[in-house]
């Protein structure tokens, strides 16, 4: 045929029409040299200069006033720029910052703190009693959208009768307010008092705030980094880095690149299953400590769950050393309360409960269930029947849930496993407001600190899923509804001591859920940094960090 | 197109102005129905309150009627869309930042990396499609199917991920993430920070669109007036560049027109690996966190520009395409 | 070519039919004290992130996504073969009708609307049907504009014109006359919506709308090992391998049949 004159079309090397040079091994080509081209070997993935101290975080800040802010990623920047009255050092004792001193009355309603002389915020402006008493007036406004300002509606008034002097009068004694207030950071007064509540909620002190800390924020840009630099009016230590820079990658395994290609001084909470490859580089070491975060199975109490004995088979049930040591790989701690275990809260004669299948059918066995069709146990007619949850995008919540469904089959309880979204999970429309049992898998950010009223009292039982309280697992016990009311009255450690042991023992006793592990975060940190530790508590302070 | 003045207009004023208007009433219609569903799903913005050791009941009610969340949604949307007519947008829930204002900044970024992205596939796709098309059943032209396929196929964190654990951490040939150095605001830092994620996007679309030049380009090598121009002795060069590319062009000018509107919103995935701080993850953490003034601004934009996308390629089409009349 | 692909597509679909012959293990039998080991002659593809066969649950998990997949490209080509070819055939007001319709689907989140949806089906489990029915309902979109387009240029050309002079029906003209020409692009299309129909199924697996995690999938494979692409890639590779394999088939297999249908168009290219 005359097309096929003077061409043969074969072989891709032939270039047989300008304009489109199209064979493989050229287009491969092109794309490796276009990158030589644009980055000459090696000054790419520079490791930070001196001075300069390079984290990632997984989210943007929404909000650094921390009174309106919502995301924990906001937190992670803001504590760089502000102060408090107190505050927990990294081995957890109080120390002083912007109060050098405090007393209680004899009655628990009056706190008075003597302010730190010589104090000013990162503009200049000195810090007096002012700023404390306006920042609870900031935390009390109702026109102003707050949202985290537990404790501070516990106060009827303040007086601050010198500018270095503040007096809190609380409506009744209450014990954490020690943590909630005096723990919380101060605002300044001269930047917000004047402004209505409206002008606050858009203010650009929201992007840009001013604290006593020691650093202060000088760029944000969302979504891609905060830049700060060190505070010059900072009344403690001098800061001994030139520039603290905040770099925001979603991507946990992107964040772990950044890392191995040296752009990083701090890696907060590498993935674990990373681990072994950050624990092999040179150049990084690897710090390891307990979260005071918990997983737990709760356990919503409807028909069989209401039973006790229930409950406890389920505690035998639960696999929860092998989840440890093989889902979890080991980052994860045993736990047999809500305290945690390195935190001077914790009753350390409470252990968690061996996996131990035969007991578990013993006890069931004790509570009136037999085995019935399919191998699953009955009682009453009913099949013993416990649905479990949890949300879908969390890979590692989700693995836990098919070890212990494998393993409640096969002591007879019948068990389907769901992983949905979060809003499926906690709305009206899911498994905790259906009437009949559950079992939900999910974490919880105790803290070191321990109040845990509103997940053990009977008052907490929310009514539906726009109510706030953590009861969902219904546990009423007025024995429990007691000893908490004590405990947030109780002003004296010793005596406090005592309340939250028997609360724990409660807990280990009653399982209203199943305590399942304290996890175990990493943090990786280049060998070049200096004065970086890392506990159940906190960081050493920022000012004391350095890579020289 | 000389056809065209003889045989009249054929896509007539009434027809533009005909599709103005249902643009108009479709984004009414886009904005009412998307507020209704917002609201009905479950969840909502103060649910990352609810779950939360420190919050408060009293508080969480408070910020409830702060945010006008105890009104109904009939009544919120109404108040909305009064004020997106007159120019106010709103304020995001969380940050209490104007939600234009949000958007305008990350809008350099994601048209910077949406553009290279596109530039990529379509500069790739091209040539591959057309390569293949007409080596067409040859053993290379399975090979780019292949691996066309399997790039399609791969998740794009997962091509996203290898690709910069071999760039940009063994071979250290770019940047790991973000927009720039430290300090660096030079043109030169910028491209190199765009190379990765726009190449990640770019591999992933030229997969498909080269299939679809392939099999465009073959249906107008059947063509009648292929055969004839060749008849007449015009060589392959020129039946290629003069007949075959515009007419290839049609189905994917339509295709391309689907892509527009991605100009604005992004990649989620591609921006999360890569830090890159445009709209995707904007949107995407505005939809997770139920920030409604947020959702809705980024809605009604991309929602704008999706219709206007769809006309204009309608229009292209015509243009191109002397045997459509539309009406 | 067209041959290999078929055999290429008998083979997947009868490892997947016939998996319980091929594998002793079951599927969804955890061994957590052997996760994430690597191939060997007990385990050809290793286990993954709970001790499961990787081999197994790639064989089970072929059932499901080979079934979703061309379900709910069959779902989704039907609605939009029709839609398309009555919009672009006739215009008008059923053109704008359903354009507008497909601009109100593509304009708003479809999570949004999942979500919704789940709430109506008030949290009854989703199943392989409902599915089929989400990706098949979200799918036909892409598909309806291309026919739309290929039917506005196809309508005005004589072939069609003669159908009408000797009286063919209109659905006759549709679907027997302009369809086989417009096939081409509607082919590649359909051969990305199976393997669309698969991935998008993934997507719905981790935003929770998934089948229960036990059931593997070819899609939830890829998702659930997304912490281990470093460390044990084999776990995302695998799936993805054998979800080209299919696509390609898909594709060559199509391609052959619009050869086998199509009269008109010969291929003056370069041979």
């Amino acid at each position: 045929m005359p097309l096929e004159k003077g061409w043969t079309g074969r072989g891709p090397l032939r270039l047989w029409i300008s304009g489109s040079r199209v064979d493989f091994r050229r287009r491969v080509l092109l794309l490796i040299l276009g990158g030589l081209l644009l980055g000459p070997w090696g000054s790419v993935g520079a490791a930070p200069p001196r001075g300069t101290f390079v984290t990632a975080l997984g989210d943007t800040p929404d909000n650094l006033n921390p009174y309106l802010h919502s995301l924990l990623a906001s937190s992670a920047v803001y504590r760089y720029t502000f102060d408090s009255l107190s505050r927990v050092d990294f081995q957890g004792r109080w120390e002083p910052a912007l109060a050098t001193s405090s007393t209680v009355s004899k009655d628990g309603r009056a706190w008075t703190f003597t302010l730190r002389r010589g104090v000013r915020w990162s503009d200049g402006a000195p810090f007096t009693s002012a700023d404390v008493k306006y920042t609870w007036q900031l935390a009390t406004n109702p026109g102003v959208h707050v949202t985290y300002a537990t404790g501070f509606d516990r106060i009827s008034s303040i007086d601050t009768p010198t500018p270095g002097q503040v007096v809190y009068h609380l409506r009744e004694p209450y014990a954490p307010f020690k943590e909630q207030v005096a723990g919380a950071p101060i605002v300044p007064r001269h930047l917000l008092g004047h402004l209505a509540p409206e002008q606050i909620n858009h203010s650009a002190f929201n992007r840009r705030p001013v604290g006593t800390g020691p650093f202060r924020v000088v760029d944000f840009v969302p979504d891609d980094h905060v830049t700060l630099l060190p505070n010059p009016y900072y009344w403690g230590e001098r800061p001994r880095l030139r520039r603290l820079v905040v770099r925001i990658v979603p991507d946990e395994d992107a964040r772990v690149n950044l890392l191995r290609a040296g752009e990083l001084s701090l890696l907060p909470s590498v993935p674990p299953s990373r681990l072994e490859e950050i624990r092999r580089l040179r150049g990084v070491v690897a710090l390891r400590y307990l979260a005071p975060v918990y997983a737990l199975v709760q356990l919503d109490e409807y028909q069989f769950l209401r039973d006790v004995r229930v409950r406890q088979a389920l505690d035998f049930a639960t696999p929860k050393a092998s989840i440890i040591r093989n889902v979890m790989k080991g980052q994860a701690e045993p736990a047999a309360s809500d305290m945690v275990p390195t935190g001077p809260w914790a009753n350390r004669r409470l252990h968690p409960r061996p996996y131990d299948p035969a007991q578990a059918r013993r006890i069931l066995r004790d509570a009136g269930f037999a085995p019935g069709p399919g191998g699953y146990l009955f009682k009453d007619g009913r099949r013993l029947d416990i649905p479990l949850w949890t949300v879908s995008s969390h890979l590692q919540d989700v693995r836990i849930m098919q070890v212990i469904a494998q393993a409640w089959r096969e002591i007879g309880v019948y068990t389907e496993t769901h992983a949905v979204s979060p809003a499926a999970l906690f709305g009206q429309d899911g498994p905790q407001w259906n009437g009949k049992d559950a079992a939900l898998i999910f974490s919880w950010g105790q803290g070191v600190f321990p109040e845990n009223k509103i997940n053990w009292h009977s008052a907490y039982i929310p009514k539906d899923a726009s109510s706030p309280g953590e009861n969902a697992e219904r546990y009423a016990n007025p024995e429990m509804d007691r000893l908490l009311e004590a405990a947030d009255r109780t002003v004296d450690e010793a005596k406090r001591h005592l309340i939250y042991d028997r609360i724990q023992e409660l807990e280990w006793r009653d399982v209203p859920v199943i305590f399942l592990f304290w996890y175990v975060n990493t943090d990786a940190v280049a060998s070049s940094v200096r004065g970086y530790a890392v506990t159940t508590f906190g960081t050493t302070a920022p000012e004391t960090w350095d890579v020289p | 197109m000389g056809r065209a003045l003889t045989e009249g207009r054929r896509v007539g004023g009434r027809y533009l102005a005909g599709r103005l208007l249902q643009s108009g009433l479709l984004l009414l219609c886009v904005s009412a129905v998307s507020y209704g569903i917002m609201n009905m799903a479950p969840g909502g913005p103060l649910a990352v309150y609810l779950h939360n050791p420190q919050v408060t009941p009293t508080q969480v009610e408070l910020l409830r009627h702060q945010l006008g969340l105890d009104l109904p949604w009939y009544v919120r949307y109404v108040a909305w869309l009064g004020g997106l007519l007159r120019g106010q947008w709103g304020y995001s829930y969380y940050t209490g930042q104007p939600v234009l204002a949000m958007i305008g900044e990350r809008l350099p970024a994601t048209l910077a990396l949406m553009g290279a992205s596109f530039l990529i596939a379509v500069g790739v796709a091209f040539p591959v499609g057309l390569y293949a098309a007409t080596h067409r059943y040859q053993w290379t032209d399975h090979l780019v199917s292949l691996g066309s396929f399997f790039v399609w196929a791969m998740p794009t964190f997962w091509l996203g991920i290898v690709l910069q654990l071999v760039l940009a951490v063994q071979l250290r040939l770019l940047p790991v993430a973000g927009m720039h150095d430290i300090g660096d605001t030079s043109l030169a830092d910028l491209l190199r920070h765009l190379a990765l994620p726009a190449l990640v996007l770019g591999l992933g679309s030229m997969a498909s669109w080269s299939r679809y030049v392939r099999a465009s380009v073959l249906e107008v090598l059947g063509e009648d007036y292929v055969r004839t121009a060749l008849a007449k002795g015009m060589g392959w060069r020129r039946v290629l560049a003069r007949h075959v590319l515009r007419n290839a062009f049609l189905p994917v000018v339509t295709l391309m027109g689907l892509e527009l509107p991605a100009l604005f919103s992004g990649a989620v995935i591609t921006e999360s690996i890569f830090g890159w701080p445009g709209m995707g993850r904007l949107f995407l953490a505005a939809l997770n966190n139920r920030d409604y003034p947020l959702q809705m601004a980024g809605l009604m934009i991309s929602a704008a520009l999706l219709i206007t996308s769809n006309v204009a390629t309608d229009l292209v089409y015509a243009a191109l395409d002397p045997r459509i009349r539309y009406g | 070519m067209a041959l290999v692909s078929l055999g290429v597509l008998g083979v997947v679909a009868g490892a997947a039919l016939f998996a319980p012959l091929l594998t002793p293990y079951n599927p969804a039998t955890l061994d957590l004290d052997h996760s994430l080991a690597g191939p060997s002659l007990s385990h050809p593809l290793g286990t993954d992130d709970l001790g499961r066969d990787e081999l197994a649950r790639l064989l089970y998990g072929g059932r499901i996504s080979l079934l979703v997949g061309f379900a709910a490209m069959i779902v989704g080509g039907i609605i939009g073969v029709v839609l398309g070819s009555v919009a672009g055939y006739f215009g008008g007001w059923a053109d704008a009708a359903i354009m507008r319709l497909v601009d109100l689907i593509l304009s708003f989140p479809a999570i949004f609307l999942l979500l919704v949806l789940l709430n109506w089906t008030s949290g009854v489990r989703t199943s392989v049907l409902l599915l089929i029915a989400y990706l098949g309902l979200f799918g036909w979109t892409g598909l309806a504009r291309i026919v739309r387009a290929e039917y506005l240029s196809l309508r005005s050309r004589e072939f069609v014109e003669g159908a009408r002079a000797i009286g063919a029906r209109t659905r006759r003209i549709l679907f027997r006359h302009i369809l086989p020409n417009a096939l081409g692009p509607v082919l590649v299309q359909l051969a990305f919506a199976v393997g669309g129909a698969i991935l998008a199924e993934a997507a719905l697996d981790f935003l929770g709308f998934g089948l229960p995690p036990d059931i593997p999938t070819w899609g939830n494979l890829m998702t659930r090992a997304e912490d281990y692409i470093v460390t044990a890639p084999l776990l995302v590779v695998a799936p993805g391998i054998v979800v080209t394999l299919t696509v390609v088939s898909v594709f060559f297999v199509g391609d052959a049949l619009r050869d086998a249908l199509d009269v008109r168009t010969p291929y003056w290219g370069p041979r």
